[in-house]
């Protein structure tokens, strides 16, 4: 049997890697009676959508999906909302892998209704802002220009601290950058890394204020018809996977983070928690926003979230 | 002798999409079938629709991402969803213009071998290759319609926006269906007819000689 | 089963079915022998995804900004100043031609553009002249290439995109070379004429120079707005597609007053139509090479060529031009370039080319497939438009394609023609 999984990334990514090690997990403990097949960005197509819809008419019955979900499973955006979780990465991934969350009604009917089941979720790190000049304060990123994807809740969040966001494409991103149509740029630590965009920026800033989120999603179908033997040994693994999940995205972004400092003289910053306080105020509202937009069981979805946040201790209210 | 004079306007664009109409409408008063004549006035009626789509969808791209350039300048402040918007008419503007480019006969192919044939042999090749492409383009008609229920039914829609998409995909099944439609009304007339058609409403024809130098303008355009 | 996949497209090819055709059929073959665990289902979502992007956006705009142009008197009057300085050498015509439309590629993105904008009133001269038909056909719809290299550029826009590489530099990168190739033309147009004995034409005045250069002041402005908006930031290269239209509006609408409201409908139909013959066959060639990608065709033919090559640049170039030279005699620029600019990524990025230089070779071998049989756009413009037969289009063809093989080679050996203009425009 031949367990198919795509991702949203090439090879040697954080994705790659939490795959690479799902494989291996996974063919151990059939004793290779499966066999998991990795298809990496391009070899599905280079639309995300594509994968999407691989997913869901059961070609390719595993996958990631991140920021891009929005558009087919709505309430999959509460991961880009910022300041909601809790500052320690592992926690995040633990609270986002507990079954409280993971198997609530809110989340896995979502998901069900789109012909999809969220079996985990992998957060690859932080998003990091970049700019060519500091910015610590609300006040810094007035107007700034900065790029976001064409995502309605992104934009409501960075017009929320008083930026003017603006869509550019991927592809077209390192131009704008370095010809300044862009002021600022919103990215994973690898992907400012990969992509080289950090050459054209000055500085680089870590307000923690939320990561890159992939959900691992299979397809309702292929997940329903697993033997029970099956899906405890998938259940098994994917418990497994929220560790090394972190530990692999935090091996990846350090590295990166290093090659970043070596190949440049970009200025890096970490913000303040009193700092941190005053974007997190302005973000607040748009949690609503999220509701308003995908309905009630966001809404369950979030709380969820919160209420775990508040147990853990740390602060995100 | 001034240069400007004689290469003087040109009335079409760059390929000419309506000198085609007035011959057609003469066209269709010859022909005498009633089934032909039916179909020429539901065939017609939909060439309208097709155009109004095809050339609404590119003036809204032009001023949609012009519209949005200008506010990014002048305002910080582009138009939200412009990149969505222009993704879909890309989307509607393909598969319309499948079914427009079939109507005119437009569809790019490699007509080298087709070229030498004539008489019957001309005319078996046109109908084989009508019927085949119209085969495939009902196929994919039948395909599309299940991708668009599915996506209807799951309810995606786009990120800026929230336009459901099943909408923009519709494109498909509809310019599918009417490229098959077109491919297999060409057939029927080419089967029915003595002359060669292109298109259901196109006669063959080439330039016999190269056009002289002062009539060049309008009429060679005409396709 | 690659042999007949092989087969089964080139029947249908050389039948004469619409190019859709055979990518489809090649697609839903290789899904229904199991070549590929995709079905067809996964085809439509394919199709779809293939074509909706943002950057393809480019290509009916920059059509469009084009269209408008040569139905008003912006593509008369660069003709015009062409001709009162060329047409007195011996060749001029043909001369004017070639360099018309490298002028006109300033203003166009689109090679298809330009066969109309310029060959539509140059082959009656050239024909009137004495030039032989399949000469004059040869020559506009070769010469049309120069537009693609000269910015803007529909082909550095989708490389551009897909390869992740800074388009500004593309566009610098190629002027050079489309000048190069200009050059090359003219010479061959010179040599030409001599053995055919066709004489020049009277010497225009200063007069007339001065009074066309005076003419073409305002088109020239298209250039520096585009090239100089993306470099000064205040528009990505797709959107300068979008800013074309407006200034070609601008020109021909409100201050020539050559083109009314009205015009615009039936000139964007024109445009859509276009847009949607190529554009099918992107979204069915995307269906087609994820498909073939999935099947591991590519692997299997090039992962040994590739191997072979190892980090000599010179191969890889070579290969690299071999294929999409290949690739563009059968399918269309902007489809090939979307295929093999991803399967040829990771020989790119091992031999440390400049991604700039490989995006000006690609971008050649797309020029030069849009006018090489047996599928090449241009040709099929120069069908429609001239409504000749597909072999009197092509018969003229072969020297001119001598001369972009050899352009090629040139450019492959000397990367400083591409790369001296970003080295110095860049930062
Ligand atoms: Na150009
Ligand atoms: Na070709």
């Amino acid at each position: 049997e031949t367990w198919r999984f795509g991702l949203e990334e090439t090879e040697g990514s954080v994705q790659y890697g939490y795959a690479e090690e799902f494989k291996k997990l996974i063919e151990e403990k059939s004793d290779g009676d499966i066999t998991v097949e990795l298809l990496p960005y391009g070899s599905w197509g280079s639309n995300y959508s594509a994968l999407y819809d691989a997913i869901q008419n059961g070609a390719i019955p595993l996958g990631f999906g991140s920021g891009f979900l929005g558009g087919t499973v709505p309430e999959s955006q509460l991961m880009s909302l910022n300041f909601v979780m809790p500052n320690d990465q592992l926690e995040t991934a633990e609270i986002l892998n507990s079954d409280d969350f993971l198997k609530s009604d809110a989340w896995q009917e979502s998901f069900r209704e789109r012909g999809l089941v969220p079996l985990a979720t992998l957060p690859e790190g932080y998003q990091v802002w970049t700019a060519n000049k500091e910015i610590r304060t609300p006040e810094d990123m007035e107007n700034l220009q900065i790029r976001v994807m064409d995502n309605s809740l992104l934009r409501a969040t960075y017009e929320a601290y008083g930026a003017s966001p603006i869509t550019i494409a991927y592809g077209e991103l390192y131009s704008a950058l370095q010809q300044g149509q862009a002021e600022g740029n919103i990215q994973p630590v690898f992907a400012h890394e990969n992509m080289g965009f950090y050459e054209v920026q000055d500085y680089m800033i870590f307000a923690d204020q939320s990561q890159f989120i992939a959900n691992f999603i299979g397809n309702e179908e292929w997940y329903d018809g697993l033997s029970d033997e099956q899906r405890e040994m998938l259940e098994s693994t994917l418990d497994e996977m929220v560790q090394k999940g972190h530990d692999i995205q935090s091996q990846f972004n350090s590295e990166r983070l290093e090659t970043i400092k070596e190949n440049s003289d970009i200025n890096i910053i970490h913000l303040d928690e009193s700092e941190r306080e005053a974007f997190r105020e302005l973000a607040k509202p748009v949690r609503q926003t999220y509701v308003d937009m995908v309905g009630e069981r966001g809404q369950k979805a979030l709380d969820i979230v919160l209420k775990h946040v508040e147990q853990s201790g740390d602060k995100a209210e | 002798m001034p240069f400007v004079r004689r290469i003087g306007h040109h009335k079409k664009g760059l390929y000419d999409m309506t000198s085609s109409q007035p011959g057609n409408r003469s066209e269709r008063a010859k022909s005498r079938s009633p089934l032909l004549r039916v179909l020429g006035s539901i065939d017609h009626a939909l060439g309208i629709v097709e155009r109004v789509i095809i050339a609404g969808g590119v003036l809204a791209m032009a001023a949609l991402m012009s519209g949005h350039v200008v506010g990014n300048l002048l305002f910080s402040q582009g138009i939200p969803g412009t990149y969505e918007v222009t993704e879909m008419l890309i989307v509607v503007i393909t598969f319309v213009g499948v079914g427009y480019a079939a109507r005119n006969a437009r569809h790019i192919s490699m007509s080298a071998i087709y070229d030498q044939l004539s008489g019957r042999w001309r005319k078996a090749l046109l109908i084989l290759i009508c019927l085949g492409t119209a085969v495939l383009m009902f196929y994919f008609a039948y395909k599309s319609i299940g991708y668009v229920a599915v996506i209807q039914e799951r309810g995606r829609s786009s990120a800026s926006l929230h336009i459901p998409l099943w909408l923009v995909y519709l494109a498909l099944p509809v310019g599918f269906i009417l490229a098959g439609a077109q491919y297999l009304l060409t057939a029927v007339r080419n089967l029915v007819s003595d002359d060669i058609y292109r298109a259901f409403n196109q006669k063959e024809e080439y330039d016999e000689l190269p056009p002289e130098a002062d009539e060049h303008d309008d009429a060679r355009r005409d396709t | 089963m690659l042999t007949w996949l092989a087969v089964i497209m080139l029947v249908l090819l050389l039948l004469g079915f619409p190019m859709m055709v055979p990518l489809a059929a090649g697609t839903l073959f290789m899904m229904f022998t199991g070549m590929t665990f995709f079905g067809p289902d996964q085809a439509v979502s394919w199709m779809i995804n293939g074509i909706g992007s943002w950057v393809l956006a480019a290509v009916p705009m920059f059509i469009f900004a084009a269209d408008i142009l040569t139905k008003g008197h912006t593509a008369n009057r660069l003709l015009d100043v062409v001709d009162a300085f060329t047409r007195h050498i011996r060749g001029g015509l043909p001369i004017t031609t070639a360099a018309s439309c490298a002028l006109f590629g300033a203003v166009s993105g689109s090679t298809q553009a330009t066969v109309v904008a310029m060959g539509g009133p140059m082959r009656p001269r050239l024909l009137a002249k004495g030039y032989k038909d399949d000469f004059t056909l040869g020559l506009i719809v070769n010469a049309s290439d120069i537009a693609l290299l000269i910015p803007p550029s529909i082909g550095f826009i989708v490389y551009g995109v897909v390869m992740k590489t800074s388009i500004g530099d593309l566009f610098l990168a190629g002027i050079l070379p489309g000048l190069m190739i200009l050059a090359m033309f003219a010479l061959y147009c010179y040599i030409y004429s001599r053995i055919k004995g066709i004489e020049a034409e009277p010497r225009a005045s200063w007069r007339e120079r001065a009074r066309a250069i005076r003419r073409v002041i305002l088109p020239m402005g298209f250039p520096v707005l585009v090239v100089g908006g993306i470099y000064g930031g205040f528009f990505s290269a797709v959107e300068a597609s979008a800013v074309a239209v407006a200034y070609a509006l601008l020109l021909e609408v409100v201050i020539y007053r050559q083109v009314s409201i009205r015009d615009l409908g039936s000139l964007a139909l024109s445009t859509g139509m276009i847009t949607a013959v190529v554009f099918i066959l992107v979204a069915i060639g995307a269906a087609f090479s994820q498909t073939l990608g999935t099947a591991g065709v590519p692997d299997k033919i090039l992962g040994p060529v590739i191997d072979g090559i190892g980090d000599n640049q010179f191969l890889a170039l070579l290969l690299i031009a071999a294929a999409f030279f290949v690739g563009c005699m059968f399918v269309d620029p902007i489809v090939v370039i979307l295929i093999l600019v991803p399967i040829f990524k990771p020989l790119v990025d091992a031999t440390g080319l400049d991604p700039v230089h490989v995006g000006v070779i690609v971008t050649l071998q797309a020029a030069i497939g849009s006018a090489t049989p047996p599928f090449g756009c241009d040709i099929f413009t120069a069908i429609a438009v001239f409504r000749r037969p597909y072999m009197d289009v092509i018969r003229g063809t072969p020297p001119f394609i001598v001369i972009l093989a050899l352009a090629t080679i040139i450019l492959i050996m000397f990367p400083q023609i591409s790369l001296l203009l970003p080295s110095l425009g860049g930062d």
